[in-house]
């Protein structure tokens, strides 16, 4: 089974950040750690725009939104 | 212009932290500031006189690992700087709301600080704002973790700025001391920034709670298309509504002056000059300012409410189908006002195909310097019916269909270039910082504004008026007033081949071979001509007297998309170049758009004749 990454979050879930997709260029995975999407940070998602539109995400005190190529490559461990 | 070896100070901050705002209250300027990331994409400098000290402010950044354009030459001039003798030191900003985020940066910019051996100084900005949430942050804690002072200001309001002052004079002088050395890399920094912040004070989303309460109206799936749409369709119906009493002012302004000094100079040449070149050519262009003052003013409340991100990231993916990105959408819209900053702006998308695509796209959005051109030609050619209780008028909606005919262009030019030419270039990740929304300062944008006009008559003034004389005295002279047996007439005589497919005659031709100068050349070229051809000493509206001189729909429907096509801006071009670093993309959409805007020209004549017959 596929991790769930962040665009699975539903609307205000919390989840840990787990690991980056290996096909991730590296200039762009230090982006995202530098934003704060680093290994154990939890985020949250605050909104799932409709059709299609980027998702909603805080994390480090800070808002983002992420489009879904991008928020997928990024695998999380959803708390229970 | 200040001494070379002025004490420099170098602004910098993540994006959207304020340094701009407070650049223009140290240095007296005025350089843009609007509520979203990515404002600044270019160095400016600037001198305060009560310092003795010169600031530069830097285009916003997240880390000294750039990503974006402007990100890269922030952190590429970051380093030219910091070589420099005369640069003393470092002012970094912080968005004090989001703490965690701009301490990381601060650790990041210490580092190099100290390894370039300048001291560094932190300045939390917006601290109106979290006194407005009644929160406190611990500055003793943050000075002791930072290894460097730290001072609290708002610059809107101006608070702290005693402090800031004398903190900034200290930081200039040779006794500030580089903050201690701090090694580790990006995970350890960002580990030190969240601990930091947590004691400092500022924790959880106390402060983003009211920005989400709005988004989760504002990015619903059904008001938020709602508010998108009315918010567009508004903002375009604007320009020409609201601008129409405005114009009509002016216009009455320039026909009673002229009505006023015409007869001061009698009767014959020094006359027919100052109404025909003067009023005629210049005053008709001078009439149009007032709908740039509407645009600048609405697209100035966007900027500053932080709406203009959900706007972006509501359009991410119907532009991403054609190859553009959400970040695509304020240069397109600012594009509207003109498109040189905003082929600038572009600096923020971070991928260098979809950026390419935007560039290409930006000059299709009717600029302002079309305004006066549609204006003109819609005044003559469509009548002013209105509909709903006046609440919709007939040429509003002309308007508005000509600005969805740039946009619909440039998506397909867009779409086909994204299939063919740039297949395979690479890609980069989207993400877009939300910014708070914020009540918009009315004021600020009411000044933002006139300036905005002030700026586009005078930077277009001379070269109108100059065309204006040229135009006046080719088609005054030989025969004093005869224009059609003028120098100006046997010139375009050559032209008319051109145009005649068109249903446009050697005047028409004239005036749109001089506006690819500058587009706005067009009203001032026209209203020279046709006054040199009244024969009467009344004065008219412009409009009055095309629609007098017999300009089919046909035809005027044909100019109206040539003129919503045609790359008809030197300046432009030049910028281009500039982004683009040679002339080749510049030179081919300069003859792509003009063959195109020819074509689609032709078929709209040609369409129109054929539905009438
Ligand atoms: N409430 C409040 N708003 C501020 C303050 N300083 C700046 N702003 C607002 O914050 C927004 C961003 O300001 P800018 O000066 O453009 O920010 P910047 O850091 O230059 O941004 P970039 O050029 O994009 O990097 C604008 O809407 C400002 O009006 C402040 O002290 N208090
Ligand atoms: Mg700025």
């Amino acid at each position: 089974m596929a991790a769930p990454n962040l665009w699975n979050l539903r609307e205000n879930q919390k989840a840990l950040v787990k690991d980056f997709c290996p096909s991730l260029l590296t200039q762009h995975r230090n982006r995202f750690i530098e934003l704060g999407f680093r290994q154990g940070e939890s985020v949250k998602c605050i909104k799932t725009p409709p059709f299609g539109a980027p998702h909603v995400f805080e994390v480090s005190n800070t808002v983002f939104s992420i489009s879904r190529e991008d928020a997928s490559k990024i695998f999380l461990l959803i708390e229970q | 212009m200040s001494a070379v070896d002025t004490p420099t100070l170098l602004l910098l901050g993540n994006p959207n932290s304020g340094k701009t705002l407070l650049f223009n209250r140290l240095t007296g300027l005025r350089q843009k500031v609007a509520n979203f990331p990515g404002v600044t994409v270019e160095l400016a400098t600037g001198s305060s006189s009560e310092l003795g000290l010169d600031l530069v402010d830097f285009p916003g950044i997240y880390s000294l690992n750039p990503l974006t354009r402007d990100e890269e030459v922030a952190v590429q001039s970051l380093q030219k700087h910091l070589q420099s003798s005369k640069v003393r030191g470092v002012v970094c900003v912080l968005d004090v709301t989001r703490l965690e985020r701009s301490l990381f940066l601060a650790l990041q910019l210490r580092q190099e600080c100290t390894r370039t051996n300048r001291p560094i100084l932190f300045v939390l900005n917006m601290m109106d704002q979290i006194i407005a949430h009644k929160v406190q942050v611990n500055t003793k804690i943050l000075q002791a973790g930072l290894g460097a002072p730290v001072v609290e200001v708002s610059a809107k309001t101006r608070k702290g700025f005693q402090d800031l002052n004398e903190s900034l004079t200290k930081l200039a002088s040779h006794d500030s001391q580089a903050a201690p050395a701090l090694s580790g890399d990006t995970n350890h920094l960002k580990a030190l920034a969240k601990d930091l912040a947590n004691k400092a004070g500022l924790k959880g989303d106390l402060l983003l709670r009211s920005q989400y309460r709005i988004d989760r109206v504002a990015l619903s799936s059904f008001w938020g298309l709602v508010i998108f749409c009315f918010t567009m369709i508004f903002l375009f119906q604007a320009i020409f509504s609201w601008s129409a009493p405005l114009m009509d002012g002016v216009e009455s302004i320039v026909m009673s002056l002229a009505e006023l000094v015409v007869p001061l100079f009698g009767k014959g040449v020094t006359a027919d000059f100052v109404r025909d070149a003067i009023f005629g050519g210049f005053g008709s262009f001078l009439v149009f300012a007032p709908q740039i003052f509407v645009l600048t003013l609405i697209i100035g409340f966007l900027e500053d409410s932080g709406y203009l991100a959900r706007a972006a990231l509501i359009c991410h993916r119907p532009l991403s189908f054609f190859g553009l990105s959400g970040k695509s959408f304020v240069p397109l819209l600012t594009g509207h006002a003109c498109a040189i900053p905003a082929i600038f702006s572009s600096r923020n998308i971070e991928s260098p195909k979809k950026r390419l695509l935007t560039m290409i796209t930006v000059p299709l959005m009717s600029c302002s310097a079309r305004l006066p051109v549609y204006g003109l030609l819609i005044a003559a050619l469509i009548p002013a019916h209105t509909y709903l209780g006046g609440l919709v008028g007939l040429q509003g909606l002309s308007f508005f269909a000509l600005y969805l005919f740039g946009i619909v262009t440039a998506l397909v030019v867009s779409g086909v270039l994204k299939g063919t030419l740039l297949k395979k270039t690479s890609d980069a990740p989207f993400i877009l910082e939300l910014p708070p929304y914020r009540l918009p300062n009315l004021l600020a944008i009411l000044r933002k504004s006139w300036d905005r006009s002030l700026t586009f008559v005078t930077q277009a003034g001379p070269t109108i008026f100059v065309v204006a004389v040229v135009i006046w005295a080719l088609g005054y002279f030989p025969n004093n007033g005869e224009l059609d047996q003028s120098y100006l007439a046997s010139i375009g005589q050559w032209i008319e081949p051109v145009f005649k497919p068109l249903g446009l005659d050697w005047k028409f031709g004239v005036a749109i071979l001089m506006s690819f100068l500058a587009r706005e050349v067009f009203v001032g070229t026209l209203g020279t001509m046709l006054g040199i051809a009244g024969a009467d000493e009344d004065f008219h509206g412009l409009a009055e007297q095309l629609h007098a001189s017999g300009l089919t729909l046909a035809s005027g429907l044909a100019l109206l998309v040539f003129y919503a096509i045609a790359m008809q801006c030197v300046a432009t071009l030049a910028v281009l170049r500039k982004e683009l670093g040679s002339w080749k993309i510049p030179s081919l959409l300069f003859v792509s758009y003009s063959l195109l805007a020819y074509l689609a020209a032709f078929s709209v004549y040609t369409i129109v004749n054929w539905l009438a017959l």
